[in-house]
């Protein structure tokens, strides 16, 4: 019950902070930091002892209707498991760090659009039924595409229809895939639901058709990865990333790509035992092309903040290996994969928002994000200089910061699926940090570029915020078990038949 | 409780924010902190190594993720190495409060060499490989920031980035390592155990091999070999290390004394067992490896000109040593750790000794290296010249130094390889390579010190005060005097360490050929002095200057003409998909038009279209079978 009253109240102060007037960035930030709080109290308490599997789980039955031996039943139903409670957390912080990030000068409305963004984030990962899945899914999309289009830079209005339009693509196959899935529900057993626990289940699925059940995994797929993003169906994140607002592309970087990652390892994994070997074979085989793909790309850039969407985007191709070689793999291995694909997204959160905040200061104060108009900035921010060092640092796996536990654990169990082609991994690896490291010497080391003046490095709040971030990062990548346990818990009692 | 000895590496581990935070308050402190930090840890190791004369084992360790924990190992091998880079840096350290006492950012460097101690540390010390990794990777990451320490140097930056890529080969290749051993111990081990933990490893080494076969043994051993020769500036990943001479000389004293390059060396020490229980290629190439890097560092040495970068070479040369006595264990056994170890630990002290009379040189001639325009130093400064020669006679291993019984004991160990393997190669690269250490080492030292000054600065050149040589002369002291404890160093690695003593021709010849170097140096001394300075233009000596081309390899032919095009072609490739998606929409629009041509207002066209499309439909529902 708890859950559902958290729920309600997100839900009205989401709707409040639109009415905040010109206090509405402190309305979101005081809802947001109660949330978060009374969140992670809960959690606390509910997981000290978590075993794998749905809790807290709560259901109401909206609609029934039933006439001869037909039952329709439309529920709303909420609940969590180690994963998406981590996810919800995540999602009240990116949206908090994405508000804090925001120019004071936007009025009501964007802050607004943020909290409804959140809202549309945490709901998704706590609804258990595809209807409602459906919904949120989608209703992240909207404050989205009002954030890039209204509050952007550039081509803005184009970059916003364009993320629109791409990721509604998939969210229409989605659509059909879950109509599919509930049809054959109801031509099984009579009975027309939508709950995730009756219609992902191996026993059920099992008995489809096989063109239904590609059809069914293509949509899923299609929208999982298009959300991710995998190579080839990127083209949204680029210019989304480039002509968001800097919250907006925090958002974007930490909160939305993680409903790709959650579709894929919290939603689809259980019945993904069934997929055929050459499916599970590509998959992986998408996402080494994926980092090594979008890691070229990034070093092909001479722009920072599009240079770290494709940065992010390569390491979130991470989550596609995992899902595809835990397939492939047995026992401990299987869990140490799947929980490192999660704790990827999780970590992969807070060092993207770490990346783009210092580099949304940075542009503040030298107003350009191009490489070669920067260089030398340690020499007039050196604090600032630093925690972007951090953040890159973080992103190509550096041990004892957040992006290493993830990236590691599915590194080493790639070996037993995959076996010696985990190098192709490494080469992407290897090039993550090339291009990290050469924009690094170039913008903070090496001569300062004159024309850029004097600049005054970070103010109190700043650095607070971008403190709790660093410290984020280095606590993720030092005491993992926290987070670890609650993921191998989830991640131990998952399916998988191959 | 927790053990006490997490304070090891703890305590350099406070230092690191601390320093920062003091140094911005008060900047003259610097360094103050750190030292204290790192004497602790010191003695932390001195009380380790006491409670480890009756005792086999420090161990203690909790769990850090899933299966994978986190604690300290400390046995023999780790204690003397703890003891070594505590010590060392503890030395450097006081030095460099000396060294940088000019700086503005001082208190950076001191929060980030206490970074660097710690991370050292706490790799020695780490329980399991992952923890090991991490550790090792923290110190990859503090020598990138303190080559790149005077950021605005260009040169600095580069030589940051070039360390920093060349050991992420090498560190990723060891993950893959870890992932083989992992993946395959992960249903061997007994329960409660992490598949990754160094005691486990190595205490149940020929259980492992027979478990997942010495193969795949060897695969994961041969990866982490590739791991320590990135770390350790092995060829061919040696590339980055004379480049890093670009930081401040006390950083670089660090790097190839205490805190970076020996850690590939710890490496393959550490997991000697397993690579002495895979199949016998992997330790056949750590010998290799090893005795080609030292004779072609060697090589390298000779025709460099910048002071710091003829140290460089000649820790590669040294590694070189080390890595060879570590491989020859595959026929002596685990002697050969004992060997590589006890020359580890000489090296540290006359590297760093030699690296800290150089900073004392280049801190009075203002950052000049080459050493062509010094000359004359030996009456400028006779307390440096003094301490130098020491260490450069203990590099060049002329008796009674540490250098003749460490090196000497390893180029023994190699004869005995060859009597016992019959293969010379390892045995004749290590001992070519004597005569060249000696040759690179007196010819730097002969130009720098001997004759006129050769430049106005040179001119001027003073020794300091006495009190900040002192860590110096106790360096030269150890450096002469280390020799007495050769015999119980190997019993206290290696209880039954056989101590080879080849036929008197083959045992002398070590020292007859460094005594041979040095009269070439002093040769090609004469010859340089006569006014042959830049003439040289053999095509050999081209070819050696350029350093065989290697690392014009990896800039010009692997990055340049390779990476950099790929990059480019998917970048471009990856524009251009993006253009084609944005002009989607004008397709579609396009398609659109077409079609509008379909209405024509034609009443029977349509009667005809209506009918076909139906015959179309039922076709297909026919043939799919649906209904």
């Amino acid at each position: 019950m708890i859950l559902l009253y958290f729920f309600i109240i997100f839900f009205m102060l989401t709707v409040l902070s639109f009415f905040g007037g010109k206090h509405s960035k402190s309305v979101s930030l005081v809802s947001l930091g109660i949330l978060t709080v009374f969140f992670v109290i809960y959690s606390i308490l509910d997981f000290s002892n978590y075993t794998g599997g749905v809790i807290s789980y709560y259901n109401a039955l909206l609609a029934s209707y039933s006439a001869s031996g037909i039952t329709v039943h439309i529920n709303f139903s909420i609940g969590l498991t180690g994963f998406s409670d981590l996810l919800v957390i995540i999602s009240l912080l990116i949206t908090m760090f994405a508000v804090l990030m925001g120019s004071n000068s936007h009025g009501a409305y964007f802050y607004g659009l943020f909290m409804a963004a959140g809202f549309g984030l945490a709901g998704l990962f706590m609804v258990r039924n595809f209807l409602f899945f459906y919904i949120f899914w989608e209703a992240v999309l909207i404050p989205v595409f009002f954030i890039i289009g209204k509050y952007g830079t550039g081509n803005k209005e184009r970059s916003s229809l364009k993320f629109f339009i791409y990721t509604h693509i998939g969210s229409l196959f989605l659509l059909l895939s879950i109509f599919t899935l509930s049809t054959y529900y109801f031509l099984n057993t009579n009975v027309f639901t939508f709950q995730i626990a009756d219609l992902m289940n191996v026993a059920f699925i099992i008995g489809i058709p096989p063109y239904a059940f590609y059809f069914i995994i293509f949509g899923f797929l299609l929208a999982f990865l298009i959300k991710l993003p995998t190579f080839p169906l990127h083209a949204w994140l680029p210019d989304a990333y480039f002509d968001a607002p800097y919250s907006g592309t925090i958002m974007l970087s930490g909160g939305l790509v993680a409903m790709g990652g959650y579709g894929l390892l919290g939603i689809l994994y259980p019945i993904s035992g069934l997929f055929p070997r050459y499916l599970v074979y590509f998959i992986i085989l998408l996402g080494i092309i994926s980092i090594i793909y979008f890691a070229f790309s990034a070093l092909f850039q001479t722009d920072l903040k599009r240079m770290a969407a494709y940065g992010s985007a390569a390491e979130m191709s991470f989550i596609t290996i995992a899902f595809g070689t835990a397939l492939l793999s047995t026992g401990y291995v299987r869990t140490l994969d799947l929980s490192g694909g999660m704790y990827q997204i999780i970590a992969h959160a807070f060092v993207a928002a770490l990346i783009f905040a210092s580099l949304s200061l940075i542009y503040k104060r030298t107003g350009t994000s191009k490489i070669y108009e920067l260089g030398g900035l340690n020499r007039e921010l050196p604090i600032l200089s630093s925690f972007l060092l951090v953040g890159m640092l973080a992103s190509l796996g550096l041990p004892s910061l957040a992006g290493f536990i993830g990236e590691f654990a599915v590194t080493i169990s790639a070996y037993q699926s995959i076996g010696l082609y985990t190098l192709f991994i490494v080469l992407g690896l290897i090039i993550i940090a090339a291009f990290l490291i050469w924009a690094a010497q170039r913008t903070i080391f090496g001569y300062f570029n004159e024309r850029l003046g004097r600049l005054r490095d970070v103010n109190k709040q700043e650095f607070l915020i971008l403190f709790f971030m660093m410290v984020a990062s280095i606590f993720l990548g030092v005491y993992p078990t926290l987070i670890f346990k609650m993921l191998t818990a989830y991640a131990s009692h998952l399916g998988g038949l191959i | 409780m927790v053990n006490i000895y997490f304070l090891i590496f703890l305590l350099p581990l406070l230092a690191f924010p601390l320093e920062y935070i003091i140094g911005r308050y008060r900047i003259k402190y610097s360094g103050v902190f750190s030292s204290l930090m790192i004497l602790g840890s010191l003695v932390l190791v001195i009380l380790a190594y006491l409670y480890l004369q009756n005792h086999n084992f420090i161990y203690s360790h909790y769990t850090w993720f899933y299966n994978i924990d986190l604690g300290i190992y400390i046995d023999h091998l780790t204690v003397i190495m703890a003891m070594m880079v505590a010590f060392m840096s503890l030395m450097i350290n006081l030095f460099a409060m000396f060294y940088m006492k000019n700086d503005p950012r001082k208190n950076i460097y001191f929060s980030e060499t206490s970074l660097f101690i710690a991370g050292m540390l706490g790799l020695v010390v780490s329980s399991n490989l992952v923890l090991f990794f991490l550790f090792w990777e923290i110190v990859g990451l503090c020598s990138y920031l303190l080559i790149g320490f005077w950021f605005f140097k260009p040169n600095a930056a580069a030589a940051a980035k070039k360390a920093f890529i060349v050991t992420r080969v090498g560190d990723l290749l060891f993950i893959i390592g870890m992932g083989v051993l992992y993946t395959r111990l992960v249903n061997v081990v007994p329960s409660g155990i992490s598949p990754l933990s160094i005691p486990y490893l190595i205490n149940n080494a020929q259980h492992i091999a027979s478990a997942i076969g010495p193969n795949v043994l060897a695969l994961a051993t041969i990866l982490f070999l590739a791991g320590a020769v990135a770390k350790s500036a092995q060829f061919p990943l040696h590339v980055w290390l004379p480049d890093s001479m670009e930081g401040p000389t006390t950083v670089s004293a660090l790097i190839h004394a205490a805190t970076m390059v020996t850690a590939g060396v710890y490496l393959v020490a550490r997991l000697f067992p397993l690579f002495y229980y895979a199949s016998s290629y992997s330790l056949y190439a750590v010998v290799i490896i090893g005795a080609f890097t030292a004779f072609y560092a060697g090589i390298l040495g000779i025709v460099v000109n910048d002071i710091k970068r003829v140290l460089a070479y000649s820790t590669i040369s040294q590694l070189g040593y080390m890595m060879a006595a570590i491989g020859l264990g595959g026929v002596i056994g685990y002697s050969g750790v004992a060997f590589g170890m006890y020359h580890l630990v000489v090296h540290a002290v006359f590297k760093a000794l030699l690296f800290m009379a150089a900073a004392v040189i280049l801190l009075t001639l203002m950052e000049l290296r080459n050493i062509k325009d010094m000359g004359g130093l030996f009456r400028k400064m006779p307390a440096t010249a003094i301490l130098m020669l020491i260490g450069a006679l203990t590099l060049a291993a002329i008796p009674p130094t540490a250098g003749y019984f460490s090196k000497g004991q390893i180029i023994s160990g190699a004869y005995e390889y060859f009597v016992n393997s019959g293969n010379i190669i390892p045995w004749l690269l290590l001992v070519l390579g004597e005569i060249l250490t000696a040759i690179y080492t007196f010819r730097m030292y002969f130009l720098v010190f001997l004759g006129k000054p050769r430049s106005q600065l040179a001119e001027k050149a003073h020794d300091p005060k006495l009190i900040y040589l002192s860590p110096l002369i106790v360096l030269a002291f150890l450096s002469l005097t280390l020799g007495i404890i050769q015999k119980p160093f190997y019993r206290f690695i290696d209880g039954s360490v056989y101590i080879y003593s080849p036929p008197f021709a083959i045992g002398v010849l070590p020292v007859a050929f460094s005594l041979l170097g040095i009269l070439i140096a002093y040769g090609i001394y004469k010859y340089n002095i006569k006014g042959h300075m830049n003439i040289v233009k053999n095509p050999l000596y081209k070819i050696i200057k350029n350093k065989f081309y290697f690392d014009r390899l990896y800039t010009e032919i692997i990055s340049e003409r390779i990476i950099l095009p790929i990059a480019y072609l998917i970048g471009a490739g990856e524009r251009k998909y993006n253009d084609r998606i944005n002009s989607m929409g004008k397709d579609i629009s396009d398609i659109g038009t077409d079609f509008r041509k379909i209405e024509t207002g034609n009443i029977p066209f349509y009667v005809a279209f209506l009918i076909v499309g139906m015959i179309v439909i039922f076709a297909i529902i026919e043939i799919m079978g649906v209904i």
